[in-house]
């Protein structure tokens, strides 16, 4: 699958040929390395890449219950190949993980072009990448609850007794809003997917941490949500050696 | 007390819940009898109503029958859901409530709930408190409730 | 008749429907995807077939707040479904509106402009993924299990797919039979 297998069967528009069907060059255009190839298509650019998609497009948005009914078809299957409570959580916080490292690009992305900072001219005075733990942390309770919540968390707080832990709370988490308390396991099911979100996103951002997802019902807020946050000690190490003098 | 009872049926013909209002008795009367004769008759009796009422005119939907004692209101959703609601033979017109019981309880508590089946097997009832308790706030604050 | 569906599905989407940015179910359905891809070993046509039972469960669900919000009855004819499906379902789970083509007694077949689902998606390049991989089977699986609530039992199965190269992304739907509704036992 390497480029001079490109060179060979000679892709891009041959004005000799002229336009092609898509038949078996296009397949093997599938095997190279790069996708951008794509955008040579020998059937006349029908397929864009979609590298020529637009990141900041209008939002469009999405029935809620659809997220649900998807939410709690994964939640079963997770369920179907764990054994016990740990397994299934891990797994959820496993499959948020992803969502998060992709996200924290895709919303500083967002947040630049918003705040007009990347321009066609000159240079792009890009959003400084956060480096304090208090700047991450509340990045992720505004920026990132609004992105795929449409709200903003309701708490950040630092934990009186742990250095390193930081807690930040949802009274009434999206996702958890109609899968009913199970009698068998903590209701924790949905928050650790969210947990392991937020988790994707520290790692990536170079904060290290462990997040985890406990449910604190109070009267009036039955389905709060407090996310613990546990920095690696190198972090909070980090942070002191930079920040504390 | 003017509402006395209330069943769900499936698609199966299966009773998959009721709920029954006793003033005089403190014990829960939540899917007590689901497999009792009564059930069965009264799931009986509605299927030969909608049959009849199919025969005598084409697009006919039973809504409700009444008898000295009380009045059936019946709900049937597009899905084969059979909702039955037993009354006072005085009480007005009650498809507002079982419309809301499907589309709040029903739909909350059992179907977005991800650890409720929908499609129930032979014997299986809906057992979710929520749902029970959802249905009694909106049951037990109508004015026709205790009279 | 279209007119008044259109009316509908408006009307639910602005006052009855609950909404959420579209972003997070995408990249919820992703994840899920490559973690399915990862678990069964990238065997696409198992992949395609767990997709289909998932959205097989999701379908007897969602078809149960369908006729919670709209009120609507069963069809009378398939083709009414297959404008009802595209119109009033898709729009108001999906906020998209396919366009039905193809329609008879017996089938019908969906062309999705927009795909919510493979919003930004790529399959991956290992040369097998092209042919094999139905990225939504998902909306399979959910037609499946819709319908057969409503007693028709179909085949539904994806014949074109954008991500895949095709120009369109089209489902069809075969009608396979009209079940009939359970009597109790003991009935005639």
């Amino acid at each position: 699958m390497s480029s001079s297998r490109l060179l060979v069967s000679g892709v891009g528009y041959d004005p000799a040929v002229g336009p092609q069907s898509t038949g078996p060059q296009v397949q093997q255009l599938a095997t190279s390395t790069s996708s951008l190839k794509r955008q040579f298509s020998a059937s006349g650019g029908a397929h864009s890449s979609i590298f020529d998609k637009n990141l900041h497009r209008a939002k469009h948005d999405i029935s809620l219950s659809s997220l649900c009914y998807l939410f709690g078809e994964i939640v079963s299957w997770c369920d179907s190949k764990s054994r016990g409570v740990q397994q299934l959580e891990s797994r959820l916080n496993n499959l948020g993980y992803s969502i998060g490292i992709k996200y924290l690009e895709l919303t500083s992305l967002r947040e630049n072009f918003a705040s007009g900072n990347i321009s066609s001219s000159s240079k792009s005075h890009a959003t400084k990448r956060e480096v304090r733990i208090l700047e991450i942390l509340q990045f992720i309770n505004s920026s990132v609850w609004k992105g795929l919540f449409g709200k903003m968390a309701d708490k950040l707080e630092k934990s009186q007794d742990l250095a390193n832990q930081y807690m930040i709370t949802d009274n009434l988490p999206l996702i958890s809003k109609y899968i009913s308390v199970p009698k068998e396991f903590q209701h924790l099911n949905c928050a650790a997917f969210v947990a392991g979100i937020v988790e994707g996103i520290l790692d990536s951002a170079y904060f290290q941490a462990n997040v985890s997802a406990h449910s604190f019902p109070e009267p009036g807020l039955p389905l709060k949500t407090v996310f613990v946050i546990n920095f690696d000690d190198k972090v909070i190490k980090r942070e002191s050696m930079r920040f504390e003098r | 007390m003017a509402i006395y009872s209330l069943w769900i049926f499936d698609r199966h013909s299966n009773c998959i819940y009721s709920r029954e209002w006793d003033n005089k008795s403190k014990s829960s009367l939540v899917n007590v009898n689901n497999a009792k004769d009564t059930a069965k008759l009264l799931f009986g009796t509605i299927f030969s109503m909608k049959n009849i009422s199919q025969n005598l005119s084409k697009q006919n939907k039973l809504k409700s029958f009444s008898t000295l004692r009380f009045k059936c209101h019946f709900k049937e959703t597009g899905s084969g859901l059979k909702f039955c609601l037993l009354t006072d033979p005085e009480l007005e017109d009650m498809q507002f409530l079982l419309d809301e019981i499907y589309t709040s309880c029903y739909v909350n508590h059992v179907v977005k709930n991800a650890l409720s089946p929908v499609d129930f097997r032979a014997g299986q009832v809906i057992g979710s408190e929520p749902f029970t308790s959802d249905i009694d706030r909106l049951v037990v604050t109508l004015p026709s409730f205790s009279t | 008749m279209s007119k008044s569906l259109k009316t509908l599905s408006d009307d639910l989407w602005k006052n009855r429907v609950e909404k959420v940015n579209s972003e997070l179910f995408t990249l919820t359905y992703g994840s899920l995807v490559a973690q399915l891809c990862r678990d069964l070993n990238y065997n696409y046509a198992e992949v395609n077939a767990h997709l289909e039972k998932m959205g097989y469960n999701i379908g007897l669900r969602l078809v149960e707040e369908f006729f919670a919000q709209t009120n609507l009855g069963r069809c009378q004819t398939f083709r009414e479904t297959a404008e009802v499906v595209a119109k009033v379902g898709f729009r108001m789970f999906l906020n998209v509106v396919p366009q039905v083509v193809g329609v008879d007694e017996k089938q019908f077949s969906l062309v999705l402009d927009e795909n919510p689902l493979a919003e930004f998606v790529e399959l991956p390049d290992d040369g097998k993924a092209f042919k094999e991989l139905w990225y939504s089977n998902v909306l399979v699986g959910v037609l499946k299990g819709a319908l057969e609530m409503v007693q028709l039992e179909v085949n539904a199965f994806f014949v074109s797919d954008v991500l895949r190269g095709d120009d369109t992304t089209e489902l069809k739907v075969k009608l396979v039979q009209v079940l009939k509704d359970e009597i109790p036992v003991g009935e005639d």
